[in-house]
Protein backbone atom coordinates (compact mmCIF):
# COMPACT_ATOMS: atom_id res chain seq x y z
CA UNK A 1 0.00 0.00 0.00
CA UNK A 2 1.35 3.44 -0.89
CA UNK A 3 1.89 6.02 1.87
CA UNK A 4 0.29 9.01 0.13
CA UNK A 5 -3.30 10.13 0.43
CA UNK A 6 -5.57 8.89 -2.34
CA UNK A 7 -8.30 11.34 -3.34
CA UNK A 8 -11.22 10.37 -5.59
CA UNK A 9 -13.01 13.23 -7.33
CA UNK A 10 -15.92 12.78 -9.72
CA UNK A 11 -16.63 15.08 -12.65
CA UNK A 12 -13.02 16.18 -13.18
CA UNK A 13 -13.10 16.85 -16.92
CA UNK A 14 -13.59 20.58 -16.40
CA UNK A 15 -14.70 23.31 -14.01
CA UNK A 16 -14.42 22.88 -10.30
CA UNK A 17 -13.69 19.16 -10.58
CA UNK A 18 -10.56 19.88 -12.59
CA UNK A 19 -9.60 22.67 -10.19
CA UNK A 20 -9.95 20.32 -7.21
CA UNK A 21 -7.92 17.61 -8.96
CA UNK A 22 -5.08 20.10 -9.52
CA UNK A 23 -5.48 21.42 -5.97
CA UNK A 24 -5.04 18.00 -4.36
CA UNK A 25 -2.17 17.03 -6.66
CA UNK A 26 -0.41 20.24 -5.58
CA UNK A 27 -0.94 19.17 -1.97
CA UNK A 28 0.92 15.92 -2.69
CA UNK A 29 -2.01 13.53 -3.05
CA UNK A 30 -2.60 10.86 -5.67
CA UNK A 31 -5.81 11.90 -7.40
CA UNK A 32 -8.20 9.60 -9.21
CA UNK A 33 -10.86 11.36 -11.26
CA UNK A 34 -13.65 10.38 -13.57
CA UNK A 35 -16.02 11.71 -16.17
CA UNK A 36 -18.11 10.35 -19.01
CA UNK A 37 -15.82 11.88 -21.65
CA UNK A 38 -12.03 12.10 -21.73
CA UNK A 39 -10.47 15.34 -20.46
CA UNK A 40 -8.24 17.46 -22.73
CA UNK A 41 -5.63 17.78 -20.01
CA UNK A 42 -3.29 15.50 -18.06
CA UNK A 43 -1.32 15.81 -14.85
CA UNK A 44 1.38 13.87 -12.99
CA UNK A 45 -0.11 11.90 -10.08
CA UNK A 46 -3.56 12.15 -11.63
CA UNK A 47 -5.33 9.14 -13.15
CA UNK A 48 -8.49 9.52 -15.16
CA UNK A 49 -11.25 6.92 -15.39
CA UNK A 50 -13.80 7.00 -18.17
CA UNK A 51 -16.75 6.29 -15.91
CA UNK A 52 -20.33 7.44 -15.71
CA UNK A 53 -21.27 7.76 -12.02
CA UNK A 54 -24.77 6.49 -12.82
CA UNK A 55 -23.34 3.13 -13.94
CA UNK A 56 -22.98 0.75 -11.00
CA UNK A 57 -20.58 -1.45 -12.93
CA UNK A 58 -18.41 1.49 -14.01
CA UNK A 59 -18.19 2.83 -10.46
CA UNK A 60 -17.32 -0.60 -9.08
CA UNK A 61 -14.63 -1.11 -11.71
CA UNK A 62 -13.13 2.30 -10.97
CA UNK A 63 -12.76 1.49 -7.26
CA UNK A 64 -11.50 -2.00 -8.10
CA UNK A 65 -8.75 -0.42 -10.17
CA UNK A 66 -7.92 2.13 -7.45
CA UNK A 67 -7.80 -0.55 -4.77
CA UNK A 68 -5.55 -2.77 -6.86
CA UNK A 69 -3.08 0.02 -7.58
CA UNK A 70 -3.12 1.93 -4.28
CA UNK A 71 -4.88 -0.27 -1.70
CA UNK A 72 -6.59 2.72 -0.13
CA UNK A 73 -8.99 5.62 -0.54
CA UNK A 74 -8.74 8.51 1.93
CA UNK A 75 -10.95 11.22 0.47
CA UNK A 76 -13.97 11.22 -1.85
CA UNK A 77 -15.39 14.38 -3.38
CA UNK A 78 -18.67 13.86 -5.20
CA UNK A 79 -18.50 16.76 -7.58
CA UNK A 80 -20.14 15.32 -10.71
CA UNK A 81 -23.43 17.06 -11.24
CA UNK A 82 -25.80 18.31 -13.92
CA UNK A 83 -28.36 21.05 -13.92
CA UNK A 84 -31.26 22.16 -16.03
CA UNK A 85 -32.95 25.50 -15.34
CA UNK A 86 -36.57 25.26 -16.27
CA UNK A 87 -40.07 25.91 -15.01
CA UNK A 88 -41.50 22.73 -13.47
CA UNK A 89 -44.41 22.80 -15.91
CA UNK A 90 -41.95 22.73 -18.79
CA UNK A 91 -39.55 20.12 -17.40
CA UNK A 92 -39.50 16.83 -19.32
CA UNK A 93 -39.60 13.69 -17.19
CA UNK A 94 -36.42 12.46 -18.87
CA UNK A 95 -34.62 15.62 -17.72
CA UNK A 96 -35.88 15.14 -14.16
CA UNK A 97 -34.72 11.52 -14.18
CA UNK A 98 -31.26 12.39 -15.49
CA UNK A 99 -30.73 15.08 -12.85
CA UNK A 100 -31.69 12.70 -10.04
CA UNK A 101 -29.61 9.91 -11.57
CA UNK A 102 -26.37 11.89 -11.78
CA UNK A 103 -26.67 14.16 -8.76
CA UNK A 104 -28.20 11.75 -6.28
CA UNK A 105 -27.86 8.15 -7.46
CA UNK A 106 -24.32 8.83 -8.70
CA UNK A 107 -23.38 10.26 -5.32
CA UNK A 108 -24.92 7.23 -3.60
CA UNK A 109 -22.99 4.75 -5.76
CA UNK A 110 -19.63 6.49 -5.33
CA UNK A 111 -20.15 6.84 -1.56
CA UNK A 112 -21.16 3.19 -1.23
CA UNK A 113 -18.27 1.75 -3.20
CA UNK A 114 -15.70 4.19 -1.82
CA UNK A 115 -16.78 3.65 1.78
CA UNK A 116 -16.32 -0.09 1.32
CA UNK A 117 -12.60 0.57 0.82
CA UNK A 118 -12.42 3.26 3.50
CA UNK A 119 -13.98 1.07 6.20
CA UNK A 120 -11.20 -1.48 5.86
CA UNK A 121 -8.73 1.12 7.19
CA UNK A 122 -11.23 2.71 9.58
CA UNK A 123 -10.60 6.12 8.03
CA UNK A 124 -12.24 8.26 5.38
CA UNK A 125 -13.44 11.72 4.46
CA UNK A 126 -16.44 12.11 2.16
CA UNK A 127 -17.43 15.54 0.89
CA UNK A 128 -20.55 15.93 -1.21
CA UNK A 129 -21.54 19.03 -3.11
CA UNK A 130 -24.79 20.85 -2.33
CA UNK A 131 -26.05 24.24 -3.45
CA UNK A 132 -27.40 27.49 -2.04
CA UNK A 133 -30.38 26.89 -4.35
CA UNK A 134 -31.76 24.61 -1.60
CA UNK A 135 -32.22 27.20 1.19
CA UNK A 136 -32.90 29.99 -1.34
CA UNK A 137 -35.79 28.03 -2.92
CA UNK A 138 -34.78 29.31 -6.34
CA UNK A 139 -37.54 29.31 -8.94
CA UNK A 140 -36.47 27.44 -12.05
CA UNK A 141 -34.23 25.08 -10.12
CA UNK A 142 -36.82 22.75 -8.60
CA UNK A 143 -35.28 19.53 -9.88
CA UNK A 144 -31.65 20.58 -9.36
CA UNK A 145 -32.33 21.87 -5.83
CA UNK A 146 -34.40 18.80 -4.97
CA UNK A 147 -31.64 16.47 -6.11
CA UNK A 148 -29.17 18.36 -3.91
CA UNK A 149 -31.62 18.27 -0.98
CA UNK A 150 -31.55 14.52 -1.38
CA UNK A 151 -27.74 14.65 -1.33
CA UNK A 152 -27.83 16.62 1.93
CA UNK A 153 -30.22 14.22 3.68
CA UNK A 154 -28.34 11.23 2.33
CA UNK A 155 -25.03 12.66 3.60
CA UNK A 156 -26.46 13.33 7.05
CA UNK A 157 -27.80 9.79 7.42
CA UNK A 158 -24.60 8.38 5.93
CA UNK A 159 -22.66 10.29 8.59
CA UNK A 160 -24.42 8.22 11.25
CA UNK A 161 -23.99 4.93 9.41
CA UNK A 162 -20.29 5.40 8.68
CA UNK A 163 -19.19 7.11 11.90
CA UNK A 164 -18.18 3.85 13.52
CA UNK A 165 -15.80 3.19 10.62
CA UNK A 166 -13.98 6.49 11.18
CA UNK A 167 -15.53 8.01 8.06
CA UNK A 168 -16.92 11.54 8.14
CA UNK A 169 -19.48 12.82 5.61
CA UNK A 170 -20.14 16.50 5.00
CA UNK A 171 -21.55 18.87 2.39
CA UNK A 172 -20.17 22.09 0.98
CA UNK A 173 -22.91 24.12 -0.71
CA UNK A 174 -21.50 26.73 -3.10
CA UNK A 175 -23.07 29.86 -4.48
CA UNK A 176 -23.05 30.20 -8.28
CA UNK A 177 -19.54 30.06 -9.69
CA UNK A 178 -18.61 30.92 -13.27
CA UNK A 179 -18.90 27.41 -14.69
CA UNK A 180 -20.82 25.69 -17.44
CA UNK A 181 -23.51 24.88 -14.90
CA UNK A 182 -24.76 28.49 -14.77
CA UNK A 183 -23.85 29.50 -18.33
CA UNK A 184 -27.50 29.31 -19.40
CA UNK A 185 -28.85 31.36 -16.48
CA UNK A 186 -29.84 34.96 -17.32
CA UNK A 187 -27.46 37.60 -15.93
CA UNK A 188 -30.16 39.47 -14.05
CA UNK A 189 -31.18 36.28 -12.25
CA UNK A 190 -27.59 35.74 -11.12
CA UNK A 191 -27.44 39.40 -10.00
CA UNK A 192 -30.59 38.97 -7.88
CA UNK A 193 -29.16 35.82 -6.35
CA UNK A 194 -25.86 37.49 -5.48
CA UNK A 195 -27.81 40.42 -4.00
CA UNK A 196 -29.51 38.01 -1.59
CA UNK A 197 -26.17 36.77 -0.22
CA UNK A 198 -24.45 38.32 2.81
CA UNK A 199 -21.25 38.60 0.77
CA UNK A 200 -22.23 40.03 -2.60
CA UNK A 201 -20.09 38.32 -5.18
CA UNK A 202 -20.05 35.11 -7.21
CA UNK A 203 -18.22 32.20 -5.68
CA UNK A 204 -14.70 31.13 -6.62
CA UNK A 205 -13.23 27.68 -6.92
CA UNK A 206 -10.87 28.58 -4.06
CA UNK A 207 -13.87 29.21 -1.75
CA UNK A 208 -15.05 25.65 -2.29
CA UNK A 209 -11.55 24.16 -1.94
CA UNK A 210 -11.07 26.02 1.34
CA UNK A 211 -14.11 24.39 2.96
CA UNK A 212 -13.19 20.99 1.53
CA UNK A 213 -9.69 21.34 2.98
CA UNK A 214 -11.26 21.85 6.41
CA UNK A 215 -13.60 18.86 6.09
CA UNK A 216 -10.87 16.47 4.94
CA UNK A 217 -8.22 17.31 7.53
CA UNK A 218 -7.42 14.36 9.82
CA UNK A 219 -8.12 16.76 12.72
CA UNK A 220 -11.74 17.16 11.51
CA UNK A 221 -12.61 13.70 12.79
CA UNK A 222 -15.30 15.19 15.07
CA UNK A 223 -17.01 17.07 12.23
CA UNK A 224 -19.63 15.06 10.35
CA UNK A 225 -23.14 15.42 8.94
CA UNK A 226 -22.61 19.16 8.44
CA UNK A 227 -23.55 21.50 5.60
CA UNK A 228 -21.53 24.67 5.02
CA UNK A 229 -23.18 27.22 2.75
CA UNK A 230 -20.89 29.70 1.07
CA UNK A 231 -21.66 33.38 0.64
CA UNK A 232 -23.47 33.83 3.94
CA UNK A 233 -26.90 32.50 3.13
CA UNK B 1 -6.43 6.35 -18.35
CA UNK B 2 -7.56 3.04 -16.89
CA UNK B 3 -10.51 0.77 -17.47
CA UNK B 4 -9.14 -2.73 -17.09
CA UNK B 5 -11.15 -5.71 -15.93
CA UNK B 6 -10.15 -9.20 -14.86
CA UNK B 7 -12.11 -12.38 -14.75
CA UNK B 8 -11.73 -15.53 -12.74
CA UNK B 9 -13.37 -18.87 -11.99
CA UNK B 10 -14.15 -19.78 -8.38
CA UNK B 11 -15.21 -23.28 -7.26
CA UNK B 12 -17.50 -24.19 -4.37
CA UNK B 13 -14.69 -25.26 -2.04
CA UNK B 14 -12.80 -22.02 -2.58
CA UNK B 15 -15.97 -20.05 -1.88
CA UNK B 16 -16.66 -21.83 1.42
CA UNK B 17 -13.05 -21.28 2.44
CA UNK B 18 -13.23 -17.60 1.49
CA UNK B 19 -16.50 -17.06 3.37
CA UNK B 20 -15.45 -18.90 6.55
CA UNK B 21 -12.17 -16.99 6.62
CA UNK B 22 -14.08 -13.71 6.25
CA UNK B 23 -16.52 -14.77 9.02
CA UNK B 24 -13.56 -15.35 11.36
CA UNK B 25 -12.24 -11.87 10.63
CA UNK B 26 -15.69 -10.28 10.99
CA UNK B 27 -16.11 -11.91 14.40
CA UNK B 28 -12.59 -10.92 15.42
CA UNK B 29 -13.10 -7.28 14.41
CA UNK B 30 -16.19 -6.96 16.59
CA UNK B 31 -15.16 -9.19 19.53
CA UNK B 32 -17.75 -11.82 18.64
CA UNK B 33 -16.90 -15.46 19.53
CA UNK B 34 -16.09 -17.45 16.39
CA UNK B 35 -18.51 -20.42 16.14
CA UNK B 36 -16.62 -23.57 17.19
CA UNK B 37 -17.75 -25.73 14.27
CA UNK B 38 -17.51 -22.99 11.65
CA UNK B 39 -18.50 -24.54 8.33
CA UNK B 40 -21.18 -24.59 5.64
CA UNK B 41 -24.05 -25.08 8.15
CA UNK B 42 -23.00 -22.27 10.50
CA UNK B 43 -25.83 -19.80 11.01
CA UNK B 44 -24.71 -16.29 10.18
CA UNK B 45 -27.66 -13.92 10.43
CA UNK B 46 -31.21 -14.13 11.72
CA UNK B 47 -32.46 -16.65 14.31
CA UNK B 48 -29.46 -18.30 15.99
CA UNK B 49 -27.00 -16.41 13.78
CA UNK B 50 -23.57 -15.42 15.09
CA UNK B 51 -23.52 -11.95 13.49
CA UNK B 52 -25.34 -8.72 14.28
CA UNK B 53 -26.44 -6.42 11.45
CA UNK B 54 -23.28 -4.29 11.45
CA UNK B 55 -20.96 -7.27 11.45
CA UNK B 56 -23.00 -8.68 8.55
CA UNK B 57 -22.38 -5.41 6.66
CA UNK B 58 -18.63 -5.68 7.31
CA UNK B 59 -18.64 -9.36 6.33
CA UNK B 60 -20.37 -8.76 2.97
CA UNK B 61 -18.05 -5.86 2.12
CA UNK B 62 -15.03 -7.94 3.07
CA UNK B 63 -16.20 -10.86 0.92
CA UNK B 64 -16.75 -8.56 -2.08
CA UNK B 65 -13.19 -7.28 -1.69
CA UNK B 66 -11.74 -10.78 -1.35
CA UNK B 67 -13.57 -11.86 -4.50
CA UNK B 68 -12.07 -8.84 -6.28
CA UNK B 69 -8.55 -9.30 -4.96
CA UNK B 70 -8.28 -13.07 -5.15
CA UNK B 71 -10.34 -13.83 -8.24
CA UNK B 72 -10.80 -10.51 -10.07
CA UNK B 73 -14.57 -10.91 -9.73
CA UNK B 74 -16.48 -7.65 -9.29
CA UNK B 75 -19.91 -8.34 -7.75
CA UNK B 76 -22.42 -6.63 -5.47
CA UNK B 77 -23.59 -9.22 -2.95
CA UNK B 78 -26.38 -7.12 -1.42
CA UNK B 79 -28.10 -6.64 -4.78
CA UNK B 80 -31.82 -6.27 -5.50
CA UNK B 81 -32.30 -10.02 -5.87
CA UNK B 82 -30.70 -10.75 -2.51
CA UNK B 83 -32.64 -8.07 -0.67
CA UNK B 84 -36.01 -9.03 -2.18
CA UNK B 85 -35.79 -12.79 -1.61
CA UNK B 86 -38.36 -14.15 0.82
CA UNK B 87 -35.63 -16.22 2.46
CA UNK B 88 -32.47 -14.19 2.96
CA UNK B 89 -29.33 -15.64 1.33
CA UNK B 90 -27.37 -14.45 4.35
CA UNK B 91 -28.76 -17.07 6.78
CA UNK B 92 -25.88 -19.55 6.75
CA UNK B 93 -22.44 -19.98 5.23
CA UNK B 94 -23.97 -22.38 2.71
CA UNK B 95 -26.84 -20.11 1.62
CA UNK B 96 -24.37 -17.26 1.28
CA UNK B 97 -21.86 -19.26 -0.77
CA UNK B 98 -24.72 -20.59 -2.93
CA UNK B 99 -25.87 -17.04 -3.55
CA UNK B 100 -22.35 -15.83 -4.41
CA UNK B 101 -22.08 -18.78 -6.79
CA UNK B 102 -25.29 -17.63 -8.52
CA UNK B 103 -23.91 -14.08 -8.78
CA UNK B 104 -20.64 -15.30 -10.27
CA UNK B 105 -22.47 -17.56 -12.71
CA UNK B 106 -24.79 -14.79 -13.90
CA UNK B 107 -21.77 -12.54 -14.24
CA UNK B 108 -19.99 -15.13 -16.39
CA UNK B 109 -23.15 -15.58 -18.48
CA UNK B 110 -23.24 -11.82 -18.94
CA UNK B 111 -19.57 -11.72 -19.93
CA UNK B 112 -20.12 -14.50 -22.48
CA UNK B 113 -23.21 -12.89 -24.04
Amino acid sequence: MIDREVVVITGTRKGIGRFLAEHFVRKGALVEGCSREAPDWALDNYTHHLADVTSEQAVKEMFFSINRRHGRVDIIINNAGISSMNHVLLTPYETARKILDTNFHGTFLVCREGAKLMQARRYGRIVNIGTVAVPMRLAGEALYASSKSAVVTFTQVLAYELAEFGITCNVVAPTPIETDLIRGVPGEKIDRLVEALAIKRLGRFEDVANVIDFFVKPESDYVTGQVIYLGGI
Amino acid sequence: MVGEKETGVVDEEQLVSLVTSAVKDACGDRDIAVPEDLGPETKLFGAGGCLDSLSLVSLLVDIEQRLEQEFGAIVTIADDRAMSRRRSPFRTVRTLTDYIHVLLESRNDHDRS
